[in-house]
């Protein structure tokens, strides 16, 4: 099948939407919105982090992962879950290279979007 | 419903992204749906708009789902939508809190979406099941018009329920009223009702709430659930203006617990074994005049010995005094402390002795019913 939508990850947005019983232009609706709020969750995770503030890391990183798993981007969820585990052991260390990572994942993700 | 026949749900979740996915699947499904992001959003909506049933996320900033339904079972216009809780996996207590405060079921995230239509449609059905049979009670019960004897349960007839009952009508047509259920192996309800005014005791209404708690107790409804649909037959069928006060005990020996209801009616006093006598203090609506009702429920562990004592308000009123009843409670709770010594079955009439002697002489019905567990 050609023209399907596709990211880096091998997603099919078509397939996605099937799973969760919507049509494409819903599932693209809600993919907008969530990298829109993602990105701003992803953000003040890194305001959070320059407050050493770990609790909050712990509420954005389970936020994402719960958003993300719902939509289908199990990748992005994954990593989220890690995250969260990190803030929940005051490893804020790890959580710098993270939250880099997960901008590179919405970033493929809203290429497929625009695409 | 309302009045575009669609069914309403409301959805309760601080994320935007499972909001609208959620309001998305919902409204594909044809449901009319309203949304909401916080605990305080979620109130007025349900009170404004009284959807069928709320979607309510656990996990949220501030008020959590857990302190939203507490104020929701709080308040009678909201108490009775059905609340199915969304929650994340790894929060097994929350589930079974969950249920303690309320929620008719819970879906665990990641959530999909077919899932989700199934809970609401089993929940919305049991809905209008419930409905549908408040409904049919109310139309046979308005075909009663026959004086139909409500026979009054003695201890003897239900040795089993450990009871004691000491009863007096003013009238010839009849008193207050109260029963004793034998709802299965070891579990007991124990009702009592005041009805207002004396001209409403005609013998079928007591023949009729005899049949509603027959109907409306079994154990799959929690005893305050049985008792908002018994207020919403009666709302039906009461002359306009009549109402019932009234307390309703559920027992289950072999769990050891006794589950307390009250609908606007005196205090129902507690005696344990091994501790002095107290008053379960609840609020509650009376039965028959509102849809919107909340009753009181508490849950007590009781054991072997432990007794309660139901009464009617004649035990406390007394016109010729012009006492109200809440100053006579202190009195009620010494003198079924005082009888703990005589047998359950003639302990209800040792109380009354105590607290009216000149009892033949009562102003109004005087009804006790002990329960020793």
């Amino acid at each position: 099948m050609e023209n399907l939508p596709e990211g880096g990850n091998g997603m099919h947005f078509q397939e996605m939407a099937d799973n969760l019983g919507l049509e494409l232009d819903e599932f693209n609706a809600l993919v907008a919105l969530f990298i829109e709020t993602s990105r701003k969750d992803i953000n003040q995770m890194t305001t959070a982090l320059e407050h050493a503030d770990a609790d909050r890391m712990v509420e954005l990183a389970h936020s994402l992962k719960g958003s993300a798993g719902n939509l289908g981007f199990v990748s992005i969820s994954a990593e989220a879950k890690q995250l969260e585990i990190n803030a929940r052991n005051n490893n804020l260390k790890d959580t710098v290279e993270q939250i880099r990572i997960l901008h590179e994942k919405l970033d493929s993700i809203e290429q497929v979007l625009c695409d | 419903m309302d009045s575009d026949h669609r069914f309403s749900i409301l959805v309760v979740d601080d994320s935007p992204v499972n909001l609208k996915l959620l309001e998305t699947t919902l409204a594909k499904d044809g449901y009319r749906v309203l949304t909401a992001s916080d605990g305080s959003a979620a109130r007025n909506a349900a009170l404004n708009e009284r959807p069928d049933l709320i979607l309510l996320d656990i996990r949220m900033p501030g008020e959590d789902g857990f302190d939203v339904i507490k104020s929701l079972k709080r308040n009678s216009g909201t108490a009775s939508i059905p609340v199915i809780f969304l929650t994340g996996v790894s929060e097994i207590d929350a589930k079974l809190s969950g249920f303690e405060l309320g929620a008719v079921d819970y879906i665990t995230k990641p959530f999909h979406p077919r899932e989700v239509l199934a809970r609401v449609r089993l929940h919305l059905k049991l809905s209008i099941a419930t409905n549908s049979m408040i409904a049919s009670q109310a139309e046979k019960l308005k075909q009663i018009t026959e004086a139909q004897v409500a026979l009054l349960t003695t201890p003897d007839m239900q040795p089993e329920a450990h009871f004691g009952i000491y009863y007096h009508a003013l009238h010839e047509a009849g008193g207050d009223f109260y029963d004793v259920l034998s709802i299965s192996q070891g579990i007991f309800g124990y009702f009592l009702a005041d009805f207002s005014g004396h001209d409403i005791k005609t013998s079928y209404l007591t023949a009729s709430v005899k049949a509603l708690l027959r109907q409306n107790t079994s154990p799959v409804y929690q005893p305050f659930e049985s008792m908002k649909m018994i207020n919403d037959v009666l709302a039906e069928i009461l002359p306009e203006g009549k109402y019932l006060t009234a307390c309703y005990a559920r027992l289950n020996r072999k769990a050891r617990q006794m589950i307390l209801v009250n609908a606007g009616h005196p205090p129902m006093v507690y005696v344990p074994r091994l501790g002095n006598a107290e008053l379960i203090e609840m609020e509650g609506d009376v039965l028959g005049i509102f849809k919107d009702v909340y009753f009181g429920q508490r849950q007590v562990e009781v054991a072997a010995g432990d007794r309660f004592f139901l009464y009617s308000d004649g035990l406390v009123e007394s016109t010729l005094e012009r006492s109200v009843w809440a100053k006579k409670l202190d009195t009620v709770l010494a003198a079924c402390n005082d009888a703990r010594q005589t047998p359950i079955e003639e302990a209800p009439k040792k109380i009354v002795q105590m607290l009216k002697p000149e009892a033949i002489h009562a102003e109004d019905d005087v009804v006790v019913l002990g329960v020793e567990i």
